[in-house]
């Protein structure tokens, strides 16, 4: 049975969910918007990876690679959707980690994530059945012991992690062992800084442990007759905010490279203009906003059908008035999760059970609004500088934070735009884009 | 004169300062006779510690009259030919070839030509050549140069004796976690288990034969650890993995550097492993292979580009990542040349600054380490009770707790050493019997269990518990003779004569003096040694009130045998001991004469208020055998008893105080 898309506004509302990442190719509600993108291409993100059509040709030996763009421009679902077309027999063996929701984004460190990663890979592995020896588990049980149970202060939580795992098969003893210390990073905030502490501390023995097990684990894949190598893909650490994404990335990012692998991780936009980042990873990868308009401001049709598409697998076309869909279009700047909160609010303003034009223009003249309590009066004239000039701006931190927060977008060819319902504030359309004139 | 007076420092007459290792005196004395005969005789003489080898090499030039040595430079590219004449000099007395590993194009390229043109090396040198070498790169010399190597008229070993040093630290990724020997061993049988049974081996199971390597590193057994890497390496080829291969490289460079084979070690880190680390980006590993690249420089004694590759090259790089294990690591290594360059307090800043890094990261054994070190130098400044808190309370605990009985060993003889030097006999022969002598004899240590005892039987004989010191140097001489440690052998004989003489055996104490000790010092040409045991026959002499030969050896032996040494304090000590005769012979003014003019300024200005307060006492009491009573009061109140007040023991200030009562009666009887 083919889907199709709710046709009662209520149901759509129901169904919704702006924030949540569809699984590619797998959830009926997908599109492709690689076209309407403009010159993107996943193809080329997938060569770097060693991956040709649907076979893996010569993966490099270890890789470190940034998925940037917008929040809520999709990236949570190409990262599944390259979740779901790699993790396949005789290409890679895909660890995927959404660290949004496995830990505690607002509050997320490097150890964090490695020791998560760890433990995922684990207890993939336990649930695959795949067999390790458990000699090549023993480092990484030994690191656990010795730094762990053997210090004071985190002895308690040593034994309670290990308590009623007495006999087990090492895998899973030690895949328990690390999912545990997932937990605890993500609940438990007595153990949380200690764990870390350990981590930082003793972090060369934990990274040698953690290569062990990845070569091992390849090893016994391939041994299986399959997945030729281990990639992990990470998602959610583009929600780390200001500092804890510079530590991530820039000042920490030689611990993360210290675990030889291949190393997928999601990150905020506005890094991508850090110098530093692009010699920490191999490669930057940018998935640009839907272009709903071109660089001199004239629409754009493909990018303007595939926003199109997006709205109408999640309320079906019989549900709009005239004009309402291309005006959400409009206002959203290409920017999907926008298109959808836009739906979402128009929802809620409707005067019946349709989407008319009225709810519409509140819709927009609510993330208008949205946009009002966010930016600083000398954000206006920039923005204007921006749209007026078509040049790019330089890179100051008020530049990175309008990006941040989804003022500036970013489109193909990195050029950029303001979002459009920021053209609808007045302080917009009074700004002068002379810098000389702003205060007028 | 009642009760025990104090005694002078004998200092002269303990261990005298000999600059050779006690157990290379034997090798010595065989070096000497091998080079008598002044025509060419190739020697190759082994060592494993330059500082210490420049010391033998500048004894051998005082003692055999050997050229000063001719050194390879790394910078100076010159022929054969040029050696040759740089070896030939202009005597037949001995020449000396020393760092030959730093030969421009290798050792390699030395061997191969020094091989070639042997004939050539005998025909312009006609004298002995002494070739110095590393304790194992003599292996290279055989195989490499297999003629040269059938010239050889003996190889002398001057390799320092391992004390079972401390095991030194090491970074994070080289280091098991199994340090404890049962469980190294434990693991060391389950790889084998698993390698031996998984053959083929996969791409992991190469990372088990390094880990296995590790293991056996981890308990000193080198040889098979090589194997392993050996094994690793071999492995390895089927994998395309130049990082791994790198890393295995390094492995055995480390073998390379333990076995003293510094060349080829440092060819692997500098052709081997930085280029593929620089590659790859991979800037951890580049500084640990820069790391140990200063580790050989420094042990080749390049210690200023040994510190700048720390400084610039290793520091920096663990700083940028954050390793701050890896970091204090290298600040220690760093700290270990200032210290032997002498710059103690720069040595013991940067020490406390990894201390507090250990401590911070929780690495106890590294933080214990540090905690030795610090001790060491605030010994060597004289900062005796901090040294001694530190090793008590600070770097022991730690040993004990993981388990390394051998370090444990080696801490509780460095306390005891601070404790003899305070005066704390008891509990320093405690330690020495009770914990330290029983481990040496566990690990079946020969050496040290026979320093351990000697030290013992010191610890006796200033007890006054002279029967059972007896018995044990007595034992202790067949460890000597078996170790062919001569000098040592000598020095117990001659405190078992120390011992008889106090027991009143003049005959058998002479008897050992001249047959057993004084050949030995006399074939080393230790000066000192001879004319301390000389002292003591003279001692003999006098005890048996045979003045006349005892003043002759006074005088015709020690004093110049001072003299010659420079010792100006051994000088004056022997003048009060002359005193000493002519007073008992009845010539009290020229003893009197002695003591004020000859012997009392030497203390004075070496601010030796000890020695200085038993000289005067000896002036006070001829004074009062002259009737002088007021004089000899006079200087028992001024002088002796404030110094002994500050420096004795309770016994001796009662008997000083006491000569002060007699002499007041003295005073008083005779001014009535």
């Amino acid at each position: 049975m083919t889907y199709q898309p709710p046709a009662d506004i209520w149901q759509v509302n129901v169904q919704l969910h702006p924030s949540e990442p569809l699984d590619g190719e797998n959830d009926p509600r997908w599109v492709d918007t690689t076209a309407g993108r403009g010159e993107y291409n996943l193809s080329a993100f997938l060569r770097q990876l060693g991956v040709s059509g649907s076979s893996l040709k010569s993966p490099p030996s270890r890789g470190y690679y940034l998925f940037c763009g917008h929040r809520g421009c999709g990236k949570s679902t190409e990262l599944r959707r390259i979740r779901n077309q790699l993790h396949k027999p005789d290409i890679y063996y895909v660890v995927f980690a959404d660290v949004a929701q496995e830990l505690d984004v607002n509050n997320l460190r490097y150890p964090d994530v490695l020791l998560h990663l760890a433990g995922r890979l684990l207890g993939q592995l336990e649930d695959d059945g795949v067999e390790i020896p458990s000699e090549h588990l023993r480092r990484l049980e030994d690191w656990f012991v010795e730094r762990v149970e053997r210090r004071d202060n985190t002895r308690d939580f040593a034994l309670e992690a290990k308590a009623g795992m007495e006999g087990q098969l090492r895998l899973p003893l030690v895949a328990k062992l690390f999912a545990r210390i997932s937990d605890t990073i993500k609940y438990n905030s007595t153990y949380k800084e200690e764990l870390r502490l350990v981590l930082r501390n003793h972090f060369s023995d934990f990274a040698e442990a953690f290569n062990g097990l990845i070569e091992a684990a390849e090893d016994a894949l391939h041994r299986n007759g399959a997945y030729r190598r281990i990639l992990f893909v990470v998602d959610g650490t583009d929600r780390l905010q200001g500092d804890d994404a510079n530590a991530l990335f820039l000042s920490d990012v030689h611990q993360l490279q210290q675990v030889r692998g291949l190393f997928v991780y999601c990150a905020p936009v506005h890094l991508t203009y850090e110098a530093a980042l692009g010699q920490n990873f191999d490669d930057v990868f940018r998935l640009p906003m839907i272009k709903v308009a071109n660089l001199d401001g004239t629409p754009n049709d493909v990018g303007i059908a595939t926003m199109r598409k997006i709205l109408f697998r999640r309320a079906a076309r019989s549900l709009f008035d005239g004009g309402v869909a291309d005006l959400l279009i409009q206002y959203c700047g290409g920017h999907p999760r926008d298109l959808l909160r836009l739906l979402q609010s128009a929802f809620k303003y409707a005067a019946s059970d349709r989407f008319d034009m009225a709810a519409a223009r509140r819709a927009v003249d609510e993330l208008a609004t949205d946009f009002l309590r966010i930016l600083d009066a000398e954000d206006y004239p920039l923005l204007r500088r921006v749209d007026d000039t078509k040049e790019p701006l330089p890179l100051t931190p008020q530049s990175r934070a309008l990006l941040y927060n989804l003022a500036l977008l970013e489109y193909n060819n990195l050029y950029w735009r303001s979002h459009p319902a920021i053209r609808k504030i007045d302080h917009y359309a009074r700004a002068s884009a002379d810098p000389e004139h702003a205060a007028d | 004169m009642p009760g025990p007076a104090p005694t002078q420092n004998t200092q002269q007459t303990e261990r005298p300062g000999w600059p050779l290792q006690s157990s290379h005196s034997g090798v010595f004395l065989r070096l000497q006779k091998t080079t008598s005969n002044r025509a060419f005789t190739l020697c190759f003489l082994t060592y494993s510690d330059s500082t210490y080898r420049d010391i033998v090499v500048g004894f051998l030039c005082a003692r055999l009259g050997a050229d000063r040595p001719v050194r390879v430079a790394a910078d100076e590219r010159i022929g054969t030919e040029a050696l040759f004449q740089r070896l030939a000099g202009d005597g037949a007395t001995p020449a000396q070839l020393i760092d030959i590993e730093l030969w421009p194009d290798g050792l390699t390229d030395l061997l191969k030509r020094l091989n070639h043109r042997r004939e050539a090396l005998a025909e312009s040198c006609p004298r002995p050549v002494l070739v110095w070498t590393r304790t194992q790169t003599i292996r290279q010399v055989a195989t490499q140069a297999a003629d040269l190597w059938a010239w050889r008229s003996g190889v002398f070993d001057f390799t320092l004796s391992e004390d079972g040093g401390i095991r030194p630290l090491q970074h994070a990724d080289i280091r098991p976690y199994a340090t404890r020997s049962n469980v190294a061993s434990e693991r060391i049988a389950e790889l084998r288990e698993y390698l031996a049974a998984n053959r083929p081996w996969c791409s992991a199971d190469v990372n088990l034969v390094i880990e296995l390597g590790d293991f056996y590193r981890s308990l000193g057994e080198s040889t098979k650890a090589e194997a392993s890497y050996r094994e690793a390496e071999s492995a390895s080829k089927d994998f395309d993995d130049p990082r791994r291969h790198a890393v295995i490289r390094g492995r055995i460079a480390d073998i390379f550097q333990e076995r003293g084979e510094l060349d080829e070690a440092l060819r692997i880190r500098r052709k081997e492993q930085l280029p593929v680390f620089d590659e790859l980006g991979d800037a951890r590993s580049y500084a640990i292979a820069q790391g140990g690249v200063a580790d050989i420089l420094a042990m080749r004694g390049e210690l200023d580009e040994a510190l700048r590759l720390r400084r610039e090259e290793e520091i920096p790089v663990y700083r940028r990542l954050g390793d701050d294990f890896s970091l204090a690591v290298a600040q220690s290594e760093m700290a270990d040349i200032l210290r032997t360059r002498g710059r103690l307090d720069e040595a013991l800043e940067t020490y406390r600054d990894s201390l507090a890094v250990f401590k911070r990261l929780e690495a106890t054994r590294a933080a214990a380490i540090a905690q030795g070190r610090i001790a060491d130098v605030l010994l060597v400044r004289g900062e005796w009770d901090e040294a001694l808190e530190i090793h008590r309370n600070e770097e022991l605990p730690v040993y004990e707790r993981l388990g390394e009985p051998r370090s444990c060993a080696i801490v509780k003889g460095k306390i005891a050493t601070i404790l003899t030097l305070r005066g704390d006999i008891d509990e320093a022969l405690r330690l020495r019997r009770e914990e330290e002598l029983p481990v040496y004899q566990r690990l079946g240590d020969v050496r040290s269990q026979a320093i351990s005892q000697t030290q013992i039987a010191n610890l006796l004989m200033a007890r006054g518990e002279q029967d059972e010191a007896l018995d044990i140097l007595r034992a202790e001489l067949t460890n000597f003779e078996q170790l062919g440690d001569v000098r040592e052998l000598a020095l117990t004989q001659g405190k078992i004569a120390d011992i008889l003489m106090e027991r009143g055996e003049f005959d058998e104490a002479l008897r050992i003096r001249k047959e057993e000790e004084l050949p030995v010092y006399e074939k080393l040409g230790d000066i000192r040694s001879r004319a301390n045991a000389y002292g003591q026959i003279a001692d003999i002499h006098e005890a048996r009130g045979e003045l006349d030969k005892a003043l002759a050896i006074r005088h015709e032996v020690q004093l110049p045998a001072y003299e010659e040494l420079g010792d100006v304090r051994a000088y004056a000590m022997t003048q009060g001991q002359i005193a000493d005769v002519l007073e008992n012979r009845g010539d009290v003014d020229e003893a009197l004469r002695i003591r004020r003019e000859e012997e009392l300024p030497v203390y004075d200005r070496l601010g030796d208020a000890r020695s200085a307060s038993v000289a005067l006492a000896r002036i006070a009491d001829v004074e009062e055998s002259r009737g002088n009573y007021q004089e000899a009061l006079a200087i028992y109140e001024r002088s002796v008893l404030p110094t002994i007040d500050a420096t004795g023991s309770t016994e001796e200030i009662d008997w000083a105080r006491q000569r002060i009562r007699e002499l007041r009666n003295s005073v008083r009887t005779n001014q009535h």
